[in-house]
């Protein structure tokens, strides 16, 4: 079905063909090839330097027989090495087959992919980054709180420095739609600054909106500061549309600029959604600055999300980990603290739940984002659901939720209905039909791309960017809001409440799964810990 | 304050013409106010359709789930009656050339035959190729009803489906549904 622009209006004639397309409806959703178009050209040519390299490795070892024997004694040291790193277990085992298959060049394609080698440089500014900003914001004390949240405090506190806080109020949305209302109308009252930080910022109507009111905060003399990832919002954001915003006073940076290179760096995106408006409020939560994200794009069914507003302490955790992100993409070291530590707002409620926002990426050696979620889902003693787009975790996490399952703990797990990435999301169905065997509920969300990524066990709810995956875990800067709050508790189970009945459970039968599509989910999972 | 911040949600679709007016009707029970409707320059079958919507709505969110849900029932339906005879008609293609290759050779074989051998052998695949024309026509058959009843109690249902959607979302926006 053809999708006209209005302003070349048409008369209709009978001499005219019908359509080809056989939909009744089409909801007239303009997608941007440039981008995809942009992404393959720039993957392409980073495998051409990829080929062109081995190619002479190649040709190399051709004409010296002593130089290939020395790639093969190259090839068997980077496997023992493999095994010997910090790696997960999933990731080695397919290095060391990557390895061995494309021996003699291997070892070559390893070593150009290794992070300690080729992001170092980066690694060790954000060290730096962090280092000087420890110590800057206060937490509260462990007295009154639950041994889940405390145990989990002291290892953000100990791997990460981030702490928790107390005298804070929070707002579960259970839509992007919801959420975005809300942030527009305290955007629009912002009096000091805002920061905003997404994996995607797209044009649309719902960046017009938000623009409008960031542009008028920062004539108004409002510090507006936008970080955004160059990948996520690859093709979707304009430069005209950037100067455009630069030439109103917000100030825009791009996080990791893509560049047709093969360089691993370019694998570490900035997937956090964190928006912070004068040190009091804050949001984060699966929403990005795009259409689809509040439904007024079509693109994979409906779209469910999610996100948290909090006011109050906790509100530094977030507006730290901006300013840090901020620091690492100018390069310019500046004063954190008039953005910190700001008037206390005293809370008319303060029932001592803990918020505990915390931030992941490369700059940690641990994998915060999977040893939080293994840390509450080890203490979930009677309920556990999940809701995720991506079911690719590592063994730590499965194993866990099998074993929480059969224990007669109530693990229920939401997936979509209608995926975006239909190789990624073979996988998770692989995977989670894995743990039906063991006893967990998987859902998937009728007509619905789900987006949310939040857990909630009875002692506590998780919500934020990161996904159930290995890119989330391992590859990604990411973002979270651990919390035992009593209101967002209570959102989360009504959102999860509400999803049940609109989704259908799933069973795994064996016969239903046929050979090829064994085969091609087998093949996948070699590549899941890349994807 | 917050009513200044936002103004009305649009919506543009393009449609079929003879589903015009149920699509309308349906979009109006959703909440949304036809502004404009207009030709489209290329297939004679399409209708551009604009309208909009007060952005700040109750129950919002689940009227833009049951919007997806009527669409995409809409389009099901659309596609399932377009395939009740594919199936069929495949097949029947599929045996009908087995049955002409069949017979083109069996007739070759006949006329060309330096043994009687070889003539038996052609009768008998002429012989063939007649039984996969009969067969053709009783698959075709057999498919053809078989996937009517199949598709038309999935018609039934997303009939149904559509009926409690528009009346969902009818009594939370409080637009009536006219037929």
């Amino acid at each position: 079905m053809k999708i006209e622009n209005k302003t070349l209006r048409r008369q209709r004639s009978p001499l005219m063909f019908k359509s080809p397309d056989g939909d009744v409806i089409r909801i007239k959703t303009e997608r941007k090839g440039m981008g995809k178009l942009k992404a393959m050209l720039i993957l392409f040519v980073a495998l051409l330097q990829l080929c062109l390299l081995a190619a002479l490795h190649l040709l190399f070892a051709a004409a010296f027989q002593s130089y290939l024997i020395l790639s093969i004694v190259l090839d068997v040291i980077t496997c023992f090495y493999i095994l010997g790193s910090s790696k997960n277990g999933r990731s080695k085992a397919v290095w060391i087959m990557i390895v061995l298959i494309l021996f003699p060049v291997g070892f070559l394609i390893y070593f150009l992919s290794d992070e300690n080698i080729f992001f170092r440089g980066s690694r060790k500014r954000y060290g730096d980054i962090l280092s000087a900003s420890q110590g800057l914001v206060k937490g509260c004390g462990e007295e009154g709180m639950s041994e889940v949240t405390a145990r989990s405090c002291a290892y953000l506190k100990n791997v990460t420095g981030y702490v928790p806080y107390k005298n804070t109020a929070a707002r579960y949305f259970p839509s992007g739609a919801q959420a975005f209302d809300d942030m527009l109308v305290r955007c629009a009252s912002a009096r000091s600054f805002i920061f905003i930080e997404y994996f995607i910022i797209a044009e649309g109507a719902l960046f017009t909106r938000l623009f409008d009111v960031l542009e008028e905060r920062a004539r108004a003399g409002v510090d507006v500061r936008v970080i955004y990832d160059d990948m996520g919002s690859n093709g979707r954001l304009s430069h005209k549309l950037k100067k455009q915003v630069r030439a109103s006073g917000i100030k825009i940076y791009a996080f990791n600029r893509l560049v047709p290179l093969y360089k691993i760096g370019m694998n570490y995106r900035d997937h956090r959604k964190i928006t912070v408006v004068d040190g009091e409020t804050a949001y984060t939560g699966g929403i990005n600055i795009a259409d689809e994200y509040v439904n007024e794009k079509r693109m994979y069914g409906y779209w469910k999300d999610n996100a948290v507003r909090v006011d109050g302490d906790a509100v530094q955790g977030f507006t730290l980990m901006f300013l840090r992100q901020w620091e690492f993409v100018t390069k310019k070291p500046f004063d954190y603290s008039p953005f910190l530590q700001l008037k206390g707002v005293q809370r008319e409620k303060d029932d001592g739940s803990v918020f505990l926002p915390y931030a992941a990426g490369l700059e940690y050696r641990d994998p915060v984002v999977r040893d939080m979620y293994a840390n509450v889902i080890s203490h979930a003693d009677k309920k556990l659901y999940i809701m995720t787009p991506y079911f690719v975790p590592d063994e730590t996490i499965t194993d866990l939720l099998a074993g929480k399952a059969r224990s007669g703990v109530d693990v229920r797990m939401v997936l979509p209905g209608i995926p975006d990435k239909k190789y990624v999301y073979l996988i998770s169905l692989d995977n989670a039909y894995k743990l039906i065997k063991s006893g967990v509920k998987v859902y998937t969300m009728s007509d619905t791309f789900v987006h949310t990524k939040s857990v909630l066990t009875e002692n506590c709810a998780v919500i934020g960017s990161a996904n159930f995956d290995l890119r989330s875990f391992f590859q990604q800067y990411e973002n979270a809001l651990y919390t035992d709050d009593k209101d967002v508790m209570e959102g989360l189970a009504r959102d999860f409440a509400a999803a049940f009945p609109e989704s259908v459970q799933r069973k795994y039968i064996k016969r239903d799964v046929g050979f090829f599509r064994r085969l091609l989910t087998a093949v996948l999972q070699i590549f899941a810990p890349m994807m | 304050m917050s009513e200044e911040l936002f103004k009305d949600d649009k919506l543009a679709v393009a449609v079929k013409a003879a589903a015009a007016d149920e699509i309308k009707r349906a979009y109006c029970a959703l909440g949304w106010v036809p502004e404009d409707e207009y030709a489209d320059g290329s297939y004679r079958d399409i209708i551009h359709m604009d309208f909009s919507r007060p952005h700040l709505i109750a129950g919002k969110d689940r009227l833009q789930l049951l919007q997806v849900r009527y669409e995409v029932a809409l389009n099901f339906i659309a596609r399932a009656r377009r395939r009740v005879g594919a199936r069929a008609a495949v097949i029947a293609a599929l045996l009908i050339i087995l049955g002409t290759a069949l017979i083109t050779f069996g007739a070759i074989s006949v006329a060309f035959a330096p043994s009687g051998v070889l003539v038996g052998s052609g009768i008998a695949l002429i012989i063939s190729g007649a039984i996969f024309f009969f067969l053709a026509v009783y698959c075709c058959r057999l498919l053809y009803s078989r996937d009517r009843e199949r598709y038309s109690s999935i018609v039934s249902i997303l009939q149904a489906n559509i009926s409690s959607i528009i009346s969902e979302a009818a009594n939370i926006t409080g637009v009536r549904y006219e037929d």
